[in-house]
């Protein structure tokens, strides 16, 4: 049974588990051989592809500034838009920040974990996670010893990334931190190390498990705590397919833990698993974050970041969420939590800087011309045609690129 | 840009009356202080009143006596709600003079010669990051509430943030700020309820949540779309309730523009460092905030509750520095906002509550810092609190290294619900008034 026509399905599937699609690249997309354009989308990028060489990351030289526009820039250009999504999402996930963090290139490590993490254990990737070098800054891992343990990455890993609230007591808090004590970083910032004298080798009960007593063994009793799977089934439910209910989110979430467990952990499995049950119908409306929103208004209307005012990267800024600095290690807000004055107002001004910046002979630029409503949700990737509110409000702007601007930053294109 | 002064946007404002709403009410002059900068554009309006002790190029007006204020709106209570998010340390807030203090912080204590000393504090001492509150504390205009926190604690973060906000009702996602407001007969303003800085969680209810602003010097939609044009986004909501919840969104927000519209310069020009979004302990965040929410007060937009957050407070290492400046600014913009509001003689309708997840851990960690823990301190402020210090931090009977809960955080809210009128017991199920925090 097709839930969706072709145009929608590359539509949604771009959207939601990509970075959105030029026009162009949508109707060729749309008009290739009808082989899954789920497989497309996941198909393992060619060539190996490194967007950090030859940036200059040096905080002296304004290295993270550096380090954000990049990164930003490598999603806009991305030929690998799934991967590039899911790192995006581990990102907002598996939380370390600048605000903390000074090191813009122990940041930009962190992240090429993130790239490299989707088809191996996520086991594996909890344990680098808890050895990488801006996560042991971020939650103090470095400054935790035998003497005085410090709970801030036991805690997170068991409450945020690992297991969820109400999975773990406080005893496990202090286990894990005990268990992880000696993890520090080396004299000159380099790399991450492990100080034998500074560990606390006793063995500790984590979870139900004992003899905790490093990494290995901690990442062990999480990975199998009976709550880890349906945690990561949740977050990627949240992510992939909205705010599931009932029966329906009860079936996917079984669903997902199978895969999760049968594939050893992998999460590219378990979001296209996530995926495919979602181009039936088991998916909701979800309110896109602010960058993944301006990567795709970027790509859809080949606008170049690089060249806009400055008052537009004020704008960006604003909408509050700036890659590498999420505000707390819970990541940024998520869903409706996005739709306040103040996000909004700041999408609308990216989004009018956007629409000023579009080349004439853009197609989204030339529907905007032709006031056709009907193409411009079109090579947006929309699902359905724009609703009576947004089809008013374009008609009602004075020009075209009011007209863009609004089909830019509509509700309909807020959401995916 | 164009710049209007306040007296400018009086003449502009006759809708607001129509929705009984006051503009009548003008601001001392004192506000727009001489050394507050202001974009020079007393040329580009008639109407603006350059006052003659002011320096060239400063604009201010003439102010009409508070006693003249005369709509409804001009009397209402107003709560101003202060966020120390991350979990502010309580024992170096408000040090307890004996116990084992000392000895659970060997390099994190405060220096008893750095303590700033009352007797109105009752074996407690204040950071001296807060000596700017130390005459609220002696002329008995804050009270100090040791102890806070909620019985059965959690050292989560986000459980904690939740029950604060929920009232500890965490079966309901609403906020009690925001339950309250779903209680008010009339149609908010915009701005009737404002949270500056981030969502305020505390604030959301179902029917009506407040406008959150970041940046005020962001707060406009371009100057390509007419308001007409975006209001237009909300006509026919959709079945879907996530595409509805956006174009109700969009509606909202051309609201708050309007109203902020009325303020906006006189805002503009008080707040020092304009940007209020507080990513992590960014210097001047609560002073820019209390100028913002002071502004509103007296430019009487409607606002009822302001929340104001910060972030910052985490303070697992290196604690001394940074909480000393997240503390400094709170406290000098606390003394600001005050001296602001008093000058004005509307002080008497405001009360201010300051609220933090929990406290932490009275022993040091290794880190130089402190892990999460459980009692805090709040302090509540106004002219009719009943200004005392209420508990105590107590280090001699701890629960698992924390300071143990003695002071149930709904006794605070009670007393700020029935600040603002509100029915106590529908939102927070039953009064909690064993102690008489307002006179």
């Amino acid at each position: 049974m097709t839930y969706m026509d072709r145009q929608q399905e590359v539509g949604w599937l771009h959207r939601r588990a990509g970075l959105g699609l030029h026009p162009d690249d949508l109707k060729a997309e749309v008009e290739r051989d009808p082989n899954d354009s789920l497989d497309a989308l996941l198909a393992s990028p060619l060539t190996p592809r490194d967007i950090w060489v030859d940036t200059d990351l040096d905080p002296q030289n304004n290295g993270r500034a550096t380090a954000v526009r990049t990164w930003l820039g490598a999603l806009i250009a991305s030929d690998r838009p799934f991967h590039d999504r899911r790192t995006w999402m581990l990102h907002g996930w598996l939380v370390s920040s600048m605000d903390k963090v000074p090191n813009p290139e122990a940041m930009v490590e962190q992240i090429q974990l993130f790239e490299q993490s989707g088809n191996v254990d996520f086991a594996d990737l909890l344990g680098d996670l808890t050895v990488n070098r801006a996560m042991l800054v971020y939650l103090d891992g470095r400054t935790s010893t035998a003497e005085a343990p410090n709970e801030n990455y036991g805690r997170e890993l068991l409450e945020l990334f690992g297991l969820g609230e109400g999975n773990y007591t406080e005893a496990d808090v202090q286990a894990a931190a005990v268990a992880l004590t000696g993890w520090t970083i080396d004299r000159r910032g380099r790399s991450a190390k492990f100080a034998p004298r500074r560990h606390d080798d006793t063995p500790q009960t984590l979870l139900g498990a004992t003899g905790v007593n490093d990494v290995g063994s901690v990442i062990d009793a999480v990975i199998n705590d009976p709550a880890h799977p349906g945690f990561v089934a949740d977050r990627i439910i949240s992510e992939y397919l909205g705010d599931l209910a009932g029966d329906t989110r009860e079936d996917v979430r079984s669903e997902l833990i199978g895969t999760y467990e049968a594939t050893g952990r992998r999460l590219d499995a378990v979001i296209e698993h996530a995926l495919r049950l979602g181009l039936e119908g088991a998916s909701t409306t979800v309110v896109l974050d602010p960058i993944r929103w301006l990567v795709i208004c970027a790509r859809a209307t080949s606008v170049d970041l690089s060249g806009l005012r400055r008052s537009a990267t004020q704008s960006i800024r604003e909408m509050g969420q700036v890659p590498l600095f999420p505000p707390s290690v819970a990541g940024w807000p998520r869903g409706t939590e996005w739709l306040t004055s103040s996000s909004l107002i700041a999408r609308t001004n990216v989004a009018a800087a956007l629409a000023t910046a579009t080349d004439p002979a853009e197609p989204l630029r030339i529907a905007a011309e032709d006031n056709d409503v009907d193409q411009l949700a079109e090579h947006l990737g929309l699902r359905e045609p724009f609703g009576v509110g947004t089809r008013i409000a374009i008609g009602s702007a004075a020009d075209p690129v009011g007209r863009l601007t609004i089909a830019l930053v509509c509700p309909e294109s807020l959401l995916a | 840009m164009i710049v209007i002064s306040r007296r400018r946007f009086l003449a502009l404002s006759g809708g607001l009356l129509a929705t009984g709403c006051s503009a009548t009410r003008l601001a001392d002059p004192s506000l727009l202080s001489p050394a507050s900068p202001q974009p020079s554009s007393s040329a580009t309006s008639p109407q603006i009143t350059a006052a003659p002790t002011t320096t060239p190029g400063v604009v201010t007006t003439v102010s009409t006596p508070p006693e003249l204020a005369s709509t409804a709106m001009v009397d209402q209570p107003v709560l101003v709600l202060v966020e120390l998010r991350g979990g502010n340390d309580a024992v170096n807030t408000l040090p307890p003079l004996a116990g084992a203090y000392r000895d659970l912080r060997p390099t994190l204590s405060l220096a008893e010669s750095d303590i700033v000393m009352s007797k109105a504090l009752q074996g407690h001492g204040l950071h001296p990051s807060l000596s700017p509150l130390l005459p609220f504390v002696e002329n008995g205009r804050m009270a100090t509430l040791a102890g806070i926190g909620f019985d059965d604690p959690n050292r989560s973060h986000f459980v904690s943030m939740d029950r604060w906000a929920r009232a500890d009702r965490l079966d309901d996602s609403l906020g009690w700020l925001g339950r309250w407001l779903d209680t008010l007969p009339d149609e908010l303003t915009s701005l009737g309820a404002t949270s500056l800085g981030a969502v305020g969680e505390v604030a959301i209810g179902a029917s009506k949540s407040a406008t959150v602003i970041d940046d005020v010097d962001a707060f406009a939609f371009p100057s390509t779309l007419s308001n007409a044009t975006i209001r237009a986004l909300g006509k026919q909501p959709s079945d879907d309730p996530i595409v509805a919840a956006a174009q109700r969104a969009f509606v909202d927000s051309v609201g708050a523009i309007e109203e902020f519209d009325e303020i906006a310069d006189a805002v503009r020009a008080r707040s020092p460092k304009r940007d209020v979004n507080a990513l992590g302990a960014q210097s001047g965040a609560y002073t820019t905030g209390l100028a913002v929410a002071a502004e509103m007060i007296l430019g009487d937009v409607g606002t009822r509750v302001v929340t104001i957050s910060v972030n910052g407070f985490d303070t697992h290492s290196e604690q001394l520095e940074t909480h000393a400046a997240l503390l400094a600014d709170l406290a000098n913009g606390l003394s600001q906002f005050w001296a602001t509001l008093d000058d004005a003689g509307v002080s008497d309708r405001i009360l201010l509550a300051t609220t933090s997840e929990f406290g932490r851990r009275v022993a040091q960690n290794a880190s130089e810092g402190c892990d999460h823990g459980a009692a805090g301190v709040s302090f509540l402020m106004g002219n009719s609190v009943n200004g005392a210090l209420f508990g105590a931090l107590d280090t001699s009977d701890l629960l698992d290294g924390d300071l143990r809960p003695q002071l149930d955080p709904r006794l605070m809210f009670t007393a700020c619900l029935d600040w603002l009128g509100g029915d106590v017991e529908q939102i927070l199920g039953k009064r909690y008034d064993e102690i008489a925090l307002l006179k």
